[in-house]
């Protein structure tokens, strides 16, 4: 996927992002190794686009946090259901 | 859509892409050449992959939604914990600014040159002994009063004497004043004055009759020395006078002010004393042949009676 896709795909999941936020943010996860990027040149016509894809430190890094979130909502659920009871 | 790579209306040979880019690697100079060049293909590659998606937006609205370069570019740096550059100002903020202060500085101007036009600003007192940036300010030590305001002249002291003859009057007429009046055993009648703010030096006429010393407009600090037995007559506007221990006569008409009187203690005097709108102390007047004659008509002020000298 490349940037000017990813905003879009963000956009139609309600999630807008400012380009000038997004490119930067990229960047870093590249430099940090959470994703891998490619130039491509030959197979698109036009300019040239740089296509991100997860890593596997990018896909171990989503799957513990997608882990932290479920352990999140476990609790809160836990605490409303205990709040229900004491009513 | 595709652009016909011949057509110059093609958003790649847009000049304001093209200043944007040039923006944007200026303030991402901290950064390599090569992490540069990347950062700006990839931007680039952006607002053509959006003008490609809708031909009809304008190459500006792209910018725009991007935001200014520089901004952009700090967010770059602060991700890789470079430190930022500073944004350059807005124009409109620059212009702003100038327009706030300028705006200050006319009334501050205004102002400054009201005071040093109309002044003083602060007065006590009348005269002094040293001045301070050009007698802009002048401090009268001697007496605790102190001037700020536009300069004036070096007040020039004056003091003279005259002889007279026994029985010889002496008229002093003063405009405004702090006038302290001896008598001395001589002959001589004798000055010490300086004056307060621009005024010429006493004018000083003779007759057969007696002297005439005259100090106005301006006002005075003056010490009066008369001889024993020459009648004074002295006509004031406003201010103090001192009468130490007069052993002349004396015709004091004066206005706005206080008037002190110490009498000798070895003499005896006939008081006459006359105020409008005011007040005097008692003096005991002894009727007698010798007696002194003090003749005060006073108008808004006070007849103070001194006993003894401080």
């Amino acid at each position: 996927m490349y940037g000017f896709e990813l905003i879009e795909t963000l956009s139609e999941a309600n999630l807008e992002v400012k380009e000038g936020t997004l490119y930067p943010l990229m960047n870093r996860m590249n430099a940090e190794g959470l994703l891998s990027a490619v130039w491509e040149t030959d197979t698109l016509k036009g300019h040239p686009r740089k296509f991100y894809s997860l890593t596997r430190q990018g896909q171990n890094a989503i799957q513990d946090m997608s882990d932290e979130f479920d352990d999140m909502i476990r609790i809160y659920r836990r605490l409303a259901k205990g709040r229900e009871e004491d009513k | 859509m595709s652009y016909d790579s011949k057509n110059e209306s093609h958003p790649k040979n847009d000049p304001r892409l093209d200043r944007y880019l040039d923006s944007l690697e200026r303030a991402l100079r901290p950064l390599s050449v090569s992490d540069r060049s990347e950062i700006i293909t990839e931007i680039k590659s952006h607002v053509l992959s959006a003008l490609e998606r809708d031909p009809s937006s304008p190459v500006r609205d792209v910018l725009s939604a991007l935001g200014e370069p520089e901004v952009v570019a700090n967010r770059y740096l602060i991700e890789r914990k470079v430190k930022p550059v500073k944004p350059p100002v807005s124009p409109i903020v620059k212009w702003l600014v100038i327009g706030f202060l300028g705006t200050l500085a006319i009334p501050f101007l205004f102002l400054t040159i009201a005071i040093f036009r109309f002044a003083p600003m602060f007065s006590w007192g009348q005269l002094r002994d040293n001045g301070f940036l050009g007698y802009s300010i002048e401090i009268d030590g001697r007496d605790e009063k102190v001037r700020i305001g536009p300069s004036r002249s070096q007040p020039e002291p004056f003091s003279g004497e005259r002889t007279l003859e026994e029985g010889q009057k002496v008229s002093l007429n003063l405009s405004y004043g702090d006038i302290e009046i001896k008598t001395t055993s001589d002959s001589e009648f004798k000055w010490d004055c300086v004056l307060a703010g621009d005024g010429a030096g006493p004018k000083i006429e003779e007759s057969d009759d007696g002297l005439s010393f005259t100090i106005a407009p301006a006002s005075a600090k003056c010490l009066i020395q008369v001889p024993r037995l020459s009648p004074l007559k002295l006509v004031g506007s406003a201010g103090t006078v001192k009468l130490s221990e007069p052993g002349f006569d004396v015709d004091l008409s004066w206005q706005n002010g206080l008037v002190k009187i110490l009498p000798a203690k070895d003499l005896t005097y006939t008081f006459d004393l006359k105020v409008t709108n005011g007040r005097t102390d008692e003096f005991l007047s002894t009727e007698g042949g010798k007696s002194i004659q003090i003749k005060v008509q006073l108008e808004n002020g006070y007849i103070e009676k001194i006993e003894e000298e401080k």
